[in-house]
């Protein structure tokens, strides 16, 4: 039987040619694809663009007989390329980069065709109208004005057409094999993973239900795909059929902005507006499950956070789930709020591990004190730490958490930070940031080491690799507290730079600090630099800052790090203090009581340690990473130029401390200056060499900040330095600073002026460091003394006086108490001084003590092998002050290198064994007490059962008795009392006194009742020194009043005083009692009287220029001990040469 | 080096048209007896040539056609890439009528016997002018038979003497060993001038250790070192011995090289070997930083084989009889002998003994008698402090 050629099955019967029909639906359905529906390649051959859309109306046909709406058929690819296209639109607000929609009206476009000159074009033309015209019906030609096509901007040519609304189907594709760059959430458009509607974005398939619901005529024009919509929607869930079920027009309309091409009008499909989805971020806020869980961001869109890395949890990014293999960005330099979401190309803020993770990681060369500072949970794969690593957080971390929620867990118990070093030197970072539903993205970062120690390597981010930078610093916090209340919050912050390595000596760094509340930078009052690097190889600066902070940001030109100390968090405790300065010439001292208890000498131990640094230096790691570079001077600096952790009698450090400052050399006081930043209080002096650059003030007392006013500011930092000291001692021992008490000393000898500065200088600070409402209370060195010896000693004035010395540096202040009461007072500048110093500004060159024991000292010293105190000897001999070098001597006795090595240096004992230099000191002694029976007979009082003596210059009475119960003296005293008040004196002469005499002022201090402190000017006598007992001011007489017969007066009395002293030897032996070589007595008196009247003269000079012409005023100190003052340093020197001629 | 590899690629270029220069020799010569013997055909009798000792040539032919004929064969000189040319002008000239018309016409016409040993006349012209060697040749190199080929072969009925298998025909004995010279000529040369090469480069490696260890001597007797010193010193003179032993086999090697006399047999070249002079150990050297304060001792952890600027302070010498012990004495850099000078409590005081008083202007910190230490676990513990003194 012949074949009959044709496509489809039919009758067989046809012989030759015959006529045949127009091949029907049934002719067109029989037709066998030979490839099936499974072709993966698209039917491109047809060239016209109406057969595209019949293509896509055919797909939706098929599906909907096959009843499959998932597959894998060409039909199934060529309707959701469809529905791409429709997505396309749907969202192309956030597309508007990558895809813009352009016209083709039927009427304007055609006729410009058709009119044409070209007549290519004219062929087009009237080809399309043919088309337009005879599929009018099948394809809705008849009703459209316009078509839409969506013109990819990114492809290669100039136009990239992929698709379109169609008139048949909605949408249709072109077909066109394009790379498409878009995405909505894990499906990319056009590519081989279908994808069905009811997979699709739930707003999107409300935009499609939408148009199918409220679109007149849906049905008969797009049938379909009306019944392809059918069949999606029995597999959607019941909530979302329920959703669709109740959407109303209003809803839809509201819900989708109309889609809008600026000035040409919207976007219709047979005159139905198409719509788009309104961006809404809060759309993405409310889906998505990366939303950064931060209570503290409060911005109205919360960033999303990211994964770089695998993520399997299943998680809605924006509209789906986000896929495994998707990988953010490791960084994105745009601003957050500019940022379109990767994979989505939603404009919405979203963070990455480069927002969090700095490039670089800062490595300290110790490691890091974890006890008072956060470490980042570092941990070492083996072996001890040796390194600490600064925390490589960004400050915008901050921004959404506190410093608390980095030391935190995760919700499932994982550290939020951990560190952890390799076993090759690298380093890896793992940061967890929280996302909703207590779930959280975990960022890694590797930091690479340098390759050697004069390297800096730079961090590859493209790779997520990391730089360690190593650096050497140091920094101290001062206080390591914080108060609850912010504006009581007071800081000194030490920052020292050791960076000298030739690769990085150019590093300049700064500090930033800042509080948790709203990661505001906290503004420092002021930074002040002491040391240089370029001179002193290490720099140092100090930060004042008076707000409280919660993290520091370290910066140097490569690297920031962060630095979160774990401050104490204090609140007031209720506890009672009380504390007492003394604030002296040569040593200033502090004690305190503490809720009435008894006297204690202020002191910091391990218990209350006021500052920490960032180093442990009771790891023996790190001394030994410190000593491996040779970095000490990181440490060695904050106890020269800011102060030693612990201040107590069992470390180096301790009160009594020398009344001295330190700041840098070229300090300019014009500036503001400050405490602990430019000054601090020296408390290695005379123990270590002092550095180059320091600049070390002495006689603070007494300086002339009367008259210069930068000289009280030397006077204000020291007063900070000791308030900041008392403050922090008061806070963390349990106590209310509001009840806080202050008193001070100031010595009877001061005149009123200066103690008005002094005052007003510790109520101002007392106001602003302890408390506004108790103002300190000040009280005479002279009447405190009494107060210990009353209450400790069981010392009572009431049948006789007692008589209270006490002997400082410079000035020996005299009280006589009767009926425990302070009845009178007198002063003068005789005291220690007098005896080592050089008298009325004469050289150490010819200081009999210098000269005698400058050497031996020296020898001693370096025999010994003490060379840094020979270092300090140096200096001081520099200097050329006798009585710093004295003070020196004595000093050394009491270092503690000296007593735990039980070194046998005691300057003390020297002079006790020197019966050639005795005579000093007892006639030293004996002019004082000399003195005293006199005023006290002069002023009619009986003679006293106690003399307390109290001052460090009263040390020298036990150089003149060697004895430990100053028998010798006892002795020596009741016999002056007896020739001044008359043989039927008998009263029974004690004397008293403490080991450590200079703390008894304060100790006393602190036992003053309100009615025992009283006004000391009303109290202050003085005995002229003439031989009639002229008491002022009883009989006033100023400095103007001294004439030539006063002057004789005085110098008749001295020389009466010395016959006397040296007529006692018959009374009490010197040589039996104290020791004394008698062989030049005689010659000593000879010399004691010479130029007696020339050291009378020099005295009153001095004191005139002291008081700057004021000479109406009552003399305010004995005349007696002018000559007195020469006569001692110039006996010393006669001692001395004596001595040496001997010798020779 | 740039040179040296154009030097080396113009060898290799020279071998290879050598070789090619000596294959296209022959196949001129075969093209031109097939020339011969079919022109001979053609031209009348009496006209012929003896193709085995004369050369045809083009003023030897009256007739226009027979001219074209011989223009024809003529071109076959200039055909290029024929691996196989036995077979070319034996068959494939006669059969290729698109390329050859001329040659295809005369072979019709003389189609059969004539033809037929036309062609066993080129073939053995062409296989005696091969070498005898053609018994090595391997099978791969075999020409390639067209199946028409065989079946005109079997359907004429003649027997080939020929093997199956025919051969590509070889170069002479003569040229083959000519190549092969060559080849080794181009060989000893590319290894000649990577030798030379390396010793300039070592020479120049040597020369520069040198300076700069006269540079060395000469500064580091002074203890104010500058910062940016080299960290090389210790293993410098054994390095440099090591370059002399190699450098001097390298001399021989190139000597022995340079004049290179081929044998049928080749030898491996006598190398001669120095016996290294008796090593002499040298002192152990190292330097720590700041010892530790309490007692002071060092950590063997911080110690380093090389000085470091901003760091070294001391200099050990181990004792050579006993590695347990060693001498030590201060050795720094200004910076160093600075921070001594202001901090001596921390750098000096634990394990030294100044001989005189501190002086914080002085400028050098000279040691009058090194101290001793001993290696006690993890550090070196100060036996006697080393004696020093400012200047």
């Amino acid at each position: 039987m012949a074949k009959v050629f044709r496509f489809h099955d039919g009758s067989n019967n046809i012989e030759d040619w015959q006529t045949s029909t127009a091949y029907g639906k049934n002719a067109i359905e029989a037709i066998k694809d030979p490839n099936g529906s499974s072709a993966n390649k698209e039917i491109t051959s047809i060239p016209s663009p109406f057969a595209r859309m019949d293509l896509v109306k055919t797909a939706f046909e098929n599906l909907v007989n096959l009843n499959q709406v998932d597959g894998k058929t060409i039909f199934h690819k060529m309707v959701s390329d469809c529905l791409d296209v429709g997505e396309i639109f749907f969202n192309s607000d956030k597309l508007k980069e990558k895809i813009n929609i352009v016209i083709w009206d039927k009427a304007n476009d055609l006729n410009k065709l058709l009119h044409s000159s070209n007549p290519k074009h004219k062929l087009l033309g009237e080809t399309l109208k043919l088309y337009l015209e005879q599929d009018a019906k099948a394809y809705n030609f008849d009703k459209i004005q316009r078509l839409y096509l969506l013109n990819y901007k990114k492809g290669n040519n100039e136009l990239n057409i992929i698709g379109g609304t169609s008139p048949a189907t909605l949408f249709f594709t072109s077909a066109n094999k394009l790379d498409i760059d878009i995405q909505f959430g894990t499906d990319i458009v056009f590519d081989n993973h279908y994808q069905p509607l009811y997979k699709r974005d739930f707003n999107f398939q409300k935009f499609i239900f939408g148009i199918r619901k409220f679109m007149p005529n849906f049905n008969p024009l797009f049938k379909g795909v009306d019944d392809y919509l059918e069949m999606n929607y029995k597999m959607l869930s019941h909530e979302q059929r329920t959703i669709l079920n109740n959407y109303t027009e209003d809803n839809f309309n509201t819900e989708f902005e109309k889609l809008t091409i600026g000035s040409d009008g919207i976007v219709e499909i047979l005159d139905f507006p198409l719509r788009k989805k309104t961006e809404s971020s809060i759309d993405i806020q409310n889906n998505s499950g990366f939303v950064i869980d931060s209570e503290k961001c409060k911005e109205a869109s919360k960033p999303l956070v990211l994964p770089i890395d695998d993520f399997s949890d299943k998680i809605v990014y924006t509209t789906a789930i986000w896929d495994k293999n998707n990988r953010a960005n490791i960084s994105d330099d745009r601003p957050l709020k500019e940022r379109t979401l990767p994979y989505d190309d939603s404009i919405y803020p979203y963070l990455t591990i480069s927002d969090f993770l700095e490039p670089y990681i800062i490595r300290t060369i110790y490691p890091i004190d974890n006890e008072n500072f956060f470490n980042g949970n570092f941990s070492v794969n083996s072996g001890e730490i040796s390194k600490g690593f600064l925390l490589p957080i960004k400050k915008e971390y901050f921004d959404y958490f506190n410093v608390e929620d980095l030391q935190g867990v995760t919700s499932d118990g994982k550290k939020i930070i951990k560190i952890k070093q390799s076993s090759t030197g690298g380093v890896n970072v793992t940061l967890r940031i929280p996302i909703k539903n207590r779930k959280y993205v975990t960022y890694e970062r590797t930091y690479y080491p340098p390759m050697n120690d004069y390297q800096i390597t730079e961090p590859d981010l493209t790779r997520n690799k990391g730089a360690i930078i190593e650096n050497q610093f140091g920094l101290t916090l001062f206080p390591f507290l914080k108060l609850e209340e912010d504006t009581q919050n007071f800081y000194r912050i030490a920052f020292m730079d050791r960076d000298i390595l030739e690769h990085n000596k150019n590093n300049k760094y700064s500090l930033d600090f800042f509080k948790n509340n709203d990661n505001s930078k906290v503004i420092e009052k002021a930074v002040k630099q002491r040391s240089e690097k370029s001179i002193d190889r290490i720099s140092s600066e100090y930060y004042v800052l008076e707000e409280g902070f919660d993290y520091i940001v370290v910066k140097n030109n490569w690297a920031n790090g962060v630095v979160m100390p774990l401050f104490k968090k204090i609140s007031q405790g209720t506890a009672d203090f009380t504390f007492a300065v003394d604030f002296g010439t040569t040593n200033t001292h502090i004690e305190y009581r503490k809720d009435n208890g008894e006297p204690k000498p202020f002191e910091i131990t391990q218990n209350d340690l006021q500052s920490a640094s960032l180093y442990n230096l009771k790891n023996p790691e790190t001394i030994k990473s410190i000593n491996a570079v040779r970095a000490n001077k990181l440490f060695d600096l904050i106890i020269q130029e800011f102060k030693p952790g612990e201040l107590n009698k069992k470390s180096e450090f301790s009160f009594p401390q020398r009344t001295i400052i330190n700041s840098k050399k070229n300090l300019d006081l014009n500036r503001d200056t400050y405490a602990l930043s430019d000054f601090n209080i020296p408390f290695d002096y005379e123990k270590y060499p002092i550095l180059p650059n320091a600049y070390i003030r002495t006689n603070l007392k007494w300086s002339d900040y009367t008259t210069d006013p930068n000289e009280i500011k030397v006077i204000d930092a020291y007063f900070e330095n000791l308030l900041f000291l008392i403050r922090n001692k008061v806070l963390l021992n349990g106590g209310d600073l509001n009840k806080t008490k202050l008193i001070w000393l100031y010595p009877s000898s001061m005149s009123t002026y200066r103690i008005r500065l002094l005052e007003s200088k510790w109520n101002e600070l007392f106001k602003k460091y302890i408390n506004k409402s108790i103002p300190p209370e000040k009280i005479s060195e002279s009447i405190a003394p009494f107060y210990y010896y009353n209450t400790h000693l069981g010392v009572n004035a009431l049948a006789n006086p007692v008589v209270s010395i006490d002997i400082g540096g410079g000035t020996t202040d005299v009280v006589v108490y009767t009926n425990n009461n302070s009845e009178l007072l007198t002063s003068f500048r005789f005291a220690a001084n007098a005896v080592f110093g050089d008298a009325f500004g004469r050289s150490s060159k010819i200081n009999g003590f210098i000269l005698k024991y400058l050497d031996r000292m020296r020898s001693l010293l370096e025999s010994n092998n003490q060379p840094d105190l020979s270092g300090v000897l140096e200096e001081l001999k520099n200097e050329g002050k006798s009585e710093d070098m004295i003070a020196f001597f004595f000093s050394i006795e009491k270092n503690k290198k000296i007593k735990d090595s039980n070194i046998p240096i005691s300057f003390s004992n020297d002079l006790k064994f020197n019966e050639d230099f005795k005579i000093v000191f007892l006639l030293f002694y004996t002019s004082i007490i000399y003195h005293i029976a006199k005023l006290m007979k002069a002023k009619a009082l009986n003679s006293p059962r106690y003399i307390t003596f109290s001052g460090t210059g009263s040390k020298i009475i036990n150089i003149a008795d060697g004895s430990d119960k100053l028998s010798g003296l006892t002795e020596l005293t009741q016999i002056i009392f007896k020739d001044i008040f008359g043989e039927d004196t008998n009263t029974k002469i004690d004397l008293k006194q403490d080991g450590n005499p200079k703390e008894i002022s304060c100790k006393g201090a602190l036992m003053i009742t309100n009615n025992q402190n009283k006004n000391i000017e009303i109290l202050k006598t003085v005995l002229l020194g003439t031989q009639e007992d002229v008491l002022i001011p009883t009989v006033p007489k100023s400095y103007n009043d001294i004439n030539a017969s006063v002057e004789n007066g005085v110098v008749a009395e001295y020389n009466d005083f010395i016959d006397w002293f040296f007529s006692l030897n018959k009374k009490i032996s010197f040589k039996n009692n104290f020791g004394i070589n008698q062989t030049h007595l005689n010659a000593y008196k000879e010399s004691l009287k010479e130029n007696a009247l020339d050291n009378l003269k020099i005295g009153l000079q001095e004191k005139k220029n002291e008081l700057k012409g004021d000479l109406d005023e009552n003399i305010d100190e004995t005349l007696f001990f002018y000559p007195l003052i020469g006569g001692i340093n110039h006996l010393a020197y006669n001692i001395h040469t004596e001595l040496n001629s001997q010798e020779a | 080096m740039k040179n040296y590899l154009i030097v080396i690629a113009l060898l290799l270029f020279f071998q290879f048209n050598f070789a090619q220069e000596s294959n296209s020799l022959e196949y001129i010569k075969a093209v031109d007896y097939v020339t011969c013997i079919c022109i001979n055909d053609a031209l009348p009798t009496g006209q012929t040539f003896n193709c085995q000792t004369e050369t045809l040539s083009k003023a030897t032919i009256s007739d226009s056609k027979t001219l074209a004929l011989f223009e024809e064969f003529q071109t076959l000189k200039t055909q290029r890439n024929i691996t196989d040319y036995l077979n070319f002008l034996s068959e494939e000239i006669f059969s290729d009528r698109v390329k050859f018309k001329k040659i295809h016409d005369f072979a019709e016409k003389r189609k059969g016997a004539k033809l037929d040993k036309i062609k066993a006349d080129i073939k053995e012209y062409i296989r005696s002018s091969t070498t005898s060697e053609n018994k090595e040749s391997n099978s791969s190199e075999s020409s390639k038979i067209t199946s028409d080929e065989i079946n005109s072969t079997v359907n004429n009925g003649e027997t080939e003497t020929d093997q199956v298998g025919i051969k590509q025909p070889k170069l002479n004995s003569e040229n083959q060993f000519n190549i092969w010279i060559a080849m080794l000529f181009v060989l000893i040369c590319t290894i000649a001038i990577l030798l030379i090469r390396i010793y300039i480069l070592l020479n120049k490696n040597v020369k520069n250790l040198n300076a700069r260890i006269d540079r060395r001597t000469k500064t580091e007797e002074l203890p104010n070192i500058r910062s940016h010193y080299n960290s090389q010193n210790l293993n410098e003179n054994s390095r440099i011995e090591k370059l002399e032993r190699n450098i001097k086999n390298l001399e021989f090697t190139i000597s022995k090289l340079s004049s290179p006399t081929i044998y049928k047999e080749e030898k491996s070249p006598e190398v001669l070997f120095e016996v290294p002079k008796a090593y002499i150990p040298q002192s152990i050297v190292f330097y720590m930083a700041t010892p530790n304060k309490e007692d002071g001792s060092f950590d063997i952890s911080s110690q380093t084989e090389t000085f470091k600027p901003t760091q070294s302070l001391y200099k050990f010498t181990v004792d050579n009889s006993n590695s347990s012990k060693a001498k030590f004495e201060f050795f720094s850099d200004e910076a160093g002998i600075r921070d001594s000078i202001d901090s001596p409590q921390t750098y000096i005081d634990p394990v030294c003994e100044p001989q005189n008083a501190r002086n914080p202007n002085a400028k050098k910190i000279i040691t009058t008698s090194p101290g001793t230490a001993e290696k006690r676990n993890d550090k070196w513990v100060i036996i006697t402090n080393a004696k020093i003194k400012y200047e």
